[in-house]
């Protein structure tokens, strides 16, 4: 493809920030002990899964990759589904629902979907209300063993944790952790919002990433109940939104909203807290991130251009080595890690292409459909 | 330091709940624990260590919310304030004054009159508390005579949430923080932060004496037509004569009951009660109130009425009633204390029945519509909905009708003549569901005839009504999108409110289902 050609297919970048590609990145990690006991399972990178919309307007559709011809072959309405999250056994997809009253009550929501192996389909299984003052949530992850949702709230400044049963449906909400923002005489007041989430392999450290009080906070996780460990401020001026782990866990990277930039910290889980940045790296504006599942590159976009980023295993730190026109508010691989998905969140359009996990080069982007407003994604 | 009584302690399981026995409503919304305090540093102290735990705090005072905003709480915490109860006065017995947040309105009446003969123009249950009553606003029965409670107090404390999460205790009034000071002064303290203590620099004299008599309508002899004569005499009275000043010190109560199967108890009853600031009432006023009565039918005189609704209904006490005679009404007289503090116990609920709560002020009668709706349901027979439930419809007006004081406080309703309490009890959990929906049917079809279309439903704020009291919170109303501007009007309080909310609050710490929300 001509970078001509390529431009035309690509779409202008906003600022909006999801990490479905982390949610992807969780999924993978803790599918194994989960699905182990399936029978039916759908093969990896068939389907995939694209929240749209704001409101009443969301919608979630269900993309068939499975031929040359992709197609959208299910739309259901959810509202403002702002994050897709797949359950460890693949068999339940989760819809953080952005809203800032559910049932007439201050609260966001999370609805669950039984997701039909042979044909992706979904179906609406259940639908749980969030703690109140839980609104406009951001973010969600599902524990490797299945056993639990966890769920960041950027509007309401908290967490909230909700039991799964063993099909995979919320319970309501058991646990929850309201945040504080900060306050100094040089930065003014900042409220919390978390905004991303990441689950530690050891399965019992959780890390988040605070868009308003500017800190990556770690937590420890057991029976569904949160207790703080430590908060780290990134630096000024940060704003992280989106943060992804390494798949060796010793690392993660947040990407700064505020200023753009990747900052990478070293996690010492022996102490249960992120170490300060040992690199910070300009993006030129970056507002997305995704992790390969290799661990061997890190990506992000910045709404005209997809980077290719290559990590150093030893020391974590990243430097650019592929770059692409192309416009992305969201990117998610398959599970091998060979397809690429990039939806921008502004026109609406979807892309596919290959990526090459020798040289972190992208291939052909091929444009599989229009969605306005797609603004989650997330790859089974 | 406050106790801490968690599920292990054998305090737990009644300290978990309030008077409203529907919550928590299953053990799993319940609190996680619950901090006695006994001071200002106590309180401060717990709430840092909730904020720390990423816990939700709420407040209890007196235990008297009508909703669910203080027990469910899942895994959080209830802050109970009910051991700062004390009540001070100046030297002498002068001003300033200092009442406690968890003082019951009960002892603090008893405290201020035999230390300073002087009184709070608090609300009609003894054991409601300081904290929740002020900070919502405070009407009861001597409120036309001396206005509302919120509007005598001249300082606050109270402790807030900074934008970090440290406590902040602070003491509020017109010069320091006074959009905080004006927010709790009928905006709810609970909304911003933790009140411990008010401050009165003066408060009014308390009564002397006080007496009552009433009048009763038997369901047995009611018709539509009577029931709509009745109801709009009543409403007639306070639209006019009940604006001049002579009839403030009298405070009326009319509670239209639910009509029973034959032969039951019940009936409309009204009551006019006088005060005395000297020496016994002049009961001529409370005489040509009731005198209005007997051109409805079959008056009889009630010497012993509920005064308020919540008294006890009068049982079995039908047979001492006689017909009612013109300028002949059977008033007994008794020491202000004593019939303000005796017998008036749990008001509200007492923990083991089950409660749902409306409200409405109302500026003009009752229109003839309006009252054939609430005949209309009164009469009503609903499978599953046995018998019960009470429409009290309060004097209002006379002091609370001040118009600047709408500016200087968070109570918006200044041109009221009568303020409504729909309540309803009941003792088994299986009719909860019934009941509730027998209660909005038939509020949102009377609320439906005086209203349009974008507020039916509601007493929405027209030349009819002023809305909702949050005192009598009612989450029904959330459905409405216009529900902050029914309790607090539709003269900017809200946004002020949200403004308060967001600048001492910014973390939302302090929230429930009908808090101020921060604006999107």
């Amino acid at each position: 493809m001509s970078e001509s050609s390529l431009q035309a297919k690509t779409f202008p970048m906003t600022r909006r920030t999801f990490s479905a590609s982390l949610a992807a990145a969780a999924a993978l990690s803790s599918a194994g002990k989960a699905s182990a006991s399936l029978t039916r399972r759908s093969r990896a990178g068939r389907f995939a899964y694209i929240g749209s919309g704001d409101g009443e307007t969301g919608a979630i559709h269900v993309l068939d990759l499975s031929k040359s011809d992709s197609r959208i072959v299910q739309t259901m309405a959810a509202a403002s589904p702002v994050h897709l999250e797949l359950h460890p056994s693949k068999s339940t997809l989760y819809a953080i629902h952005a809203v800032s009253e559910w049932e007439n009550l201050p609260r966001g929501s999370v609805s669950a979907y039984s997701v039909d192996a042979e044909n992706g389909r979904l179906t609406l299984r259940r639908t749980q209300p969030l703690a109140l003052s839980a609104i406009h949530p951001s973010h969600a992850l599902v524990t490797p063993n299945g056993s639990h949702l966890i769920v960041a709230v950027a509007g309401g400044g908290s967490y909230n944790v909700l039991p799964l049963e063993d099909n995979g449906l919320p319970l309501p909400v058991s646990g929850l952790f309201k945040e504080v923002g900060f306050s100094t005489e040089a930065d003014g007041s900042k409220t919390s919002a978390p905004s991303s989430l990441v689950l530690h392999s050891n399965g019992r450290t959780l890390l988040a990433a605070d868009t308003g009080n500017e800190s990556l906070s770690t937590f420890h996780l057991e029976a569904g109940s949160l207790t703080p460990l430590h908060r780290r401020r990134v630096h000024n001026g940060s704003g992280p939104s989106q943060m992804v782990s390494h798949a060796n866990s010793r690392f993660i990277y947040a990407l700064n909203s505020v200023d753009g930039s990747v900052s990478v910290h070293r996690i010492d889980i022996s102490r249960g807290q992120t170490q300060a940045s040992h690199q910070r790296i300009a993006t030129n504006d970056a507002n997305t991130i995704a992790m390969h599942p290799s661990g061997r590159f890190l990506l992000t976009a910045n709404g005209a251009t997809i980077t290719a980023w290559k990590i150093d295993r030893l020391t974590g730190r990243i430097h650019p080595v592929e770059t692409l026109l192309a416009n992305a508010t969201q990117i998610a691989f398959d599970g091998q890690g060979r397809t690429l998905l990039a939806v921008d969140e502004h026109s609406g359009r979807i892309v596919r292409g290959e990526f090459s996990i020798a040289t972190g080069a992208i291939g052909q982007l091929t444009e599989v459909a229009t969605l306005p407003s797609a603004r989650s994604l997330v790859i089974l | 330091m406050s106790s801490t009584v968690t599920a292990k302690d054998p305090r737990y399981d009644l300290l978990r709940r309030g008077r409203n026995a529907r919550f928590p409503a299953k053990d799993s919304d319940a609190v996680a624990r619950i901090e006695v305090c006994q001071n200002a540093e106590d309180v401060a102290e717990a709430l840092q260590r909730i904020v720390g735990a990423g816990m939700r705090p709420t407040v209890r005072s007196g235990g008297h919310c009508y909703e669910d905003f203080v027990v469910n709480n899942p895994g959080g915490a209830i802050i109970d304030v009910s051991m700062l109860n004390d009540t001070e006065t100046g030297p002498g017995g002068k001003g300033p004054y200092k009442v406690g947040a968890g003082g019951m309105l009960g002892s603090v009446y008893t405290e201020l009159y035999k230390k300073a003969n002087v009184t709070i123009p608090g609300g009609s249950c003894y054991t409601v508390a300081a904290g929740g009553h002020i900070s919502g606003g405070g009407y009861g029965v001597l409120a036309r005579l001396q206005g509302l409670s919120c509007d005598y107090v001249t300082a606050i404390d109270i402790c807030t949430v900074e934008a970090n999460g440290k406590v902040a205790r602070r003491h509020v009034d017109k010069h320091h923080d006074a959009d905080l000071f004006r927010a709790c002064l009928g905006g709810q303290g609970s909304n911003f932060g933790v009140i411990t203590a008010f401050y009165f620099d003066s408060l009014p004299a308390a009564p002397q004496y006080m007496s009552n008599a009433g009048v009763n309508f038997p369901w047995e002899t009611m018709t539509e037509e009577k029931f709509i004569h009745i109801v709009q005499t009543y409403g007639g009275y306070f639209e006019k004569r009940g604006k001049d000043p002579d009839t403030w010190p009298m405070f009326t109560f009319m509670g239209l009951n639910r009509r029973g199967p034959e032969g039951s108890r019940g009936g409309i009853g009204i009551s006019a009660s006088m005060h005395g600031m000297n020496g016994e009432p002049d009961l001529s006023i409370p005489t040509e109130f009731l005198d209005l009565f007997l051109k409805c039918g079959d008056a009889h005189s009630d010497p012993n009425p509920a005064t308020t609704s919540h008294q006890a209904p009068r049982r079995g006490d039908r047979q001492q009633m006689a017909p009612c005679v013109a300028g002949k009404h059977a008033f007994s007289t008794r020491s202000w204390l004593d019939a303000t503090t005796g017998g008036q116990g749990a008001g509200g609920g007492n923990g083991n029945t089950r409660g749902k709560y409306k409200s409405c002020y109302m500026k003009k009668n009752f229109t003839t519509e309006e009252a054939r709706r609430i005949y209309k349901h009164l009469t009503r027979e609903i499978s599953g909905v046995p018998v019960g439930g009470i429409i009290a419809v309060d004097s209002y007006g006379g002091a609370t009708n001040k118009p600047h004081l709408a500016n200087e406080t968070a109570m918006p309703q200044r041109a009221s003549v009568m303020k409504l309490q729909f309540q309803q009890y009941w003792q088994d959990p299986a009719e909860d569901e019934a009941r509730i929906k027998f209660f909005d049917e038939m509020y949102t079809d009377i609320y439906s005839a005086n209203v349009n279309a974008e507020h039916a439903g509601t007493p929405f704020h027209n030349e009819f009504y002023e809305g909702c009291y949050i005192n009598y919170p009612d989450v029904d109303m959330v459905r409405y999108p216009f529900w902050g501007e029914l309790y607090y009007g539709t003269e900017g309080l809200f946004p002020f409110l949200q403004g308060v909310k967001k600048k001492y609050d910014p973390n939302n710490i302090f929230h429930n289902a009908m808090s101020i929300r921060p604006k999107a």
